[in-house]
């Protein structure tokens, strides 16, 4: 009987999948990379044991957006955290405030100074501490030449940037001699501009492995924004910070990379699930169970919904350093969860994070953090102290509620359409 | 102190992304549809068909291959193809006499098969060495998700199955060396005897080093065999 019903949804969503709303978006993908059915390897195992329940991911008919009840639960939960998020941004000076003046103030003394610290720290604002300070340029130096040891990594392991991508041994060599030549480069600071568009041009590089691939090495366009904006004497300086515009533009891209890799988690769920399969401990993690609403063993979606759940915590994560709202909370939370892979579920597979955790510190340490929404504050600013809480509200709520549901429920329901059943 | 400005960050970057193209459409010339097919590597030369190579020290003429061919007509599942002509007995002992062209010894030779799953290496490898030859590399290419499942016939306590194990992690550190670039990772299963080493994706592996690898470790595989593995199929537990 379920068998039955499991089956005519699959039939009615392969029959919407031909409809005019997957059409164009079918056609994009199909233009942007001339194939969707790609599955570069990890540099983790991700072969499926067994296969998903595909038509969770598909079309339920009669169903509220036609998706499944599960998946668009976590498509809510992730627009509800978002949206707290944005609101308690628009009021985060309004509350520390409060409770400065209220609890802090009264204690008095180093409660009350690291209290501030940490308030600081918390609302993206300046963290005025020595060790704080020397802990950022540090994390700016290994930021720099961390790719310098990924890419060293990468030709020791015949392959290119990443060991996910495996070099073809007609042309190993050469490509590993210019990996080496970039990362001395880069290890000692020469010429940084050269190697930022060195990086980009071997981004651009990696479309040879279809758009999917290109997607998943966003990322590493990150650093190439600071090189690009270094001076040619790079070698002459001992560069330790980085400025406003550089930090924006590194947010910027490393937000949007992060972004667009969950996106292509929810969308190639295979990958995704066959790292789940070959490491069972990542489908514990309480964030991604928290999205998920469950972390029950039996519960009958469970891999599926791990599969959404997770894609989407990354959409929340990368959406909100990309625009600047708790940047550094956001990526002391992404910080961890790499080390955690590294550490804990991958292990010596996934050393190559070292860079994205390296500009996770970068980040987080940063006193030169700004925000994508500081028009909108402004605006919410000026109804403060007008003293018109309406307005504020309106301004708050609105931006809080149309900016989460943006992110998150047009895309889920567009990708709803398109049968990855073959993937 | 100076910058970089737009202009030249854009020249550099198309310049080196165009670079990049050249180098490997030189090294590997190949039309626009294949270069940028997402599973590019192997898929172009085979078709996604696995093939299987032996490469032989020594195949320097039609005894040779006639000796090869023999031995292997042994093992049912495959058949010999040859690619290039050798010269026959009488001109190899012409051009030892006259000592003027430079000797080359080796020779390659594809194996035809219909079904990769009743393909043993193990019984190639006997078979040739049985008729006084040994290959030197025994190569399977063209496909992108696969395993070897060598079969042993020792595995008789937890500390063998450990021996085994990390003997063979000691030969991924070879890899510096060319050995083992293929393989992506080691599995020994003691319950079925089984150790399964992982090809790298589209990787060519040797089937060689493997036997030799286990030779070191003190262990004679009974049987060698590649599994394909597909996204969604059967896991990674070798079976």
């Amino acid at each position: 009987m379920q068998q039955d019903i499991l089956n005519g949804v699959r039939a009615a969503w392969k029959d919407r999948a031909a409809s005019r709303f997957t059409a164009p978006l079918t056609f994009v993908l199909a233009m942007l990379g001339g194939g969707v059915a790609v599955a570069h390897e990890r540099f983790v195992k991700h072969n499926l044991r067994f296969p998903l329940k595909y038509e969770f991911f598909g079309r339920w008919p009669g169903k509220p957006l036609g998706l499944h009840p599960d998946h668009l639960m976590i498509g809510i939960r992730v627009v509800a955290i978002l949206g707290a998020f944005f609101a308690i941004w628009f009021i985060r000076r309004s509350l520390t405030e409060f409770v400065e003046r209220t609890f802090l103030r009264k204690v008095g003394g180093v409660v009350q100074s690291w209290g501030h610290q940490f308030a600081c720290f918390l609302t993206d604002r300046p963290v005025r501490q020595k060790v704080y300070h020397s802990l950022g340029e540090w994390a700016v130096i290994l930021f720099l030449r961390s790719p310098g040891l990924v890419l060293m990594f990468s030709a020791t392991n015949d392959s290119l940037v990443m060991p996910s991508y495996p070099l073809d041994p007609a042309s190993a060599s050469i490509f590993k001699f210019a990996q080496v030549g970039l990362a001395i480069l880069i290890l000692t600071q020469t010429w940084l501009p050269l190697c930022g568009a060195m990086i980009v041009g071997t981004w651009l590089y990696l479309f040879r492995w279809g758009w999917m691939v290109a997607i998943d090495a966003v990322p590493v366009l990150t650093v190439a924004v600071v090189y690009c904006t270094s001076p040619w004497q790079s070698h002459k300086l001992p560069i330790t910070k980085i400025n406003a515009s550089q930090m924006r533009l590194l947010r910027i891209v490393l937000g949007f990379g992060f972004l667009a890799l969950g996106w292509l988690k929810v969308y190639n769920h295979n990958l995704v699930a066959g790292v789940a399969d070959n490491a069972p401990s990542v489908l514990n993690d309480p964030m991604v169970a928290m999205l998920m609403g469950t972390n029950d063993p039996n519960y009958l979606w469970r891999r599926e919904a791990w599969v959404i759940a997770f894609g989407l915590a990354e959409v929340m994560s990368g959406f909100m350093v990309m625009i600047g709202v708790f940047t550094r909370l956001w990526a002391t939370i992404m910080a961890f969860m790499f080390t955690k892979l590294m550490l804990v579920d991958f292990g010596w597979d996934e050393i190559p994070h070292i860079y994205p955790i390296a500009a996770m510190l970068v980040v987080i340490f940063s006193n030169q953090l700004t925000s994508e929404v500081d028009p909108i504050e402004k605006l919410d600013l000026e109804a403060w102290r007008a003293g018109k809480p309406i307005k504020r509200f309106l301004i708050v709520g609105t931006t809080a509620l149309v900016g989460s549901v943006l992110v998150i429920i047009p895309l889920l329901y567009l990708i709803s359409f398109i049968d990855r059943t073959a993937m | 102190m100076t910058f970089a400005n737009t202009k030249t960050l854009i020249a550099l970057t198309i310049l080196w992304a165009v670079a990049l193209f050249g180098i490997d459409y030189a090294k590997n010339p190949r039309g626009a549809d294949s270069m940028f097919a997402p599973k590019q590597m192997g898929v172009a030369t085979t078709q996604g068909k696995p093939v299987i190579k032996l490469w032989l020290n020594h195949l320097c003429c039609t005894g040779c291959l006639s000796d090869v061919t023999a031995a292997l007509a042994k093992v049912s599942s495959v058949k010999v193809k040859t690619k290039e002509p050798l010269p026959s007995t009488d001109e190899a002992d012409k051009n030892d006499m006259e000592g003027t062209k430079p000797k080359d010894y080796g020779g390659e030779i594809e194996l035809e098969f219909t079904d990769l799953k009743l393909v043993d290496f193990m019984a190639i490898e006997r078979a040739l060495r049985d008729s006084g030859l040994v290959a030197d590399r025994m190569t399977i290419s063209g496909l992108q998700h696969y395993r070897l499942t060598a079969e042993l016939k020792h595995i008789c306590c937890g500390l063998c199955s450990t021996g085994v194990k990390e003997g063979l992690e000691i030969t991924r550190g070879l890899k510096s060396q060319n050995h083992f670039k293929w393989l992506d990772s080691f599995q020994v299963s003691k319950k079925d005897k089984l150790v399964i080493a992982h090809a790298r994706y589209d990787a060519v592996a040797d089937v060689t080093e493997l036997i030799h690898g286990l030779n070191q470790v003190g262990f004679e595989p009974v049987a060698i065999y590649a599994v394909i593995d597909k996204e969604g199929a059967a896991g990674a537990d070798g079976k």
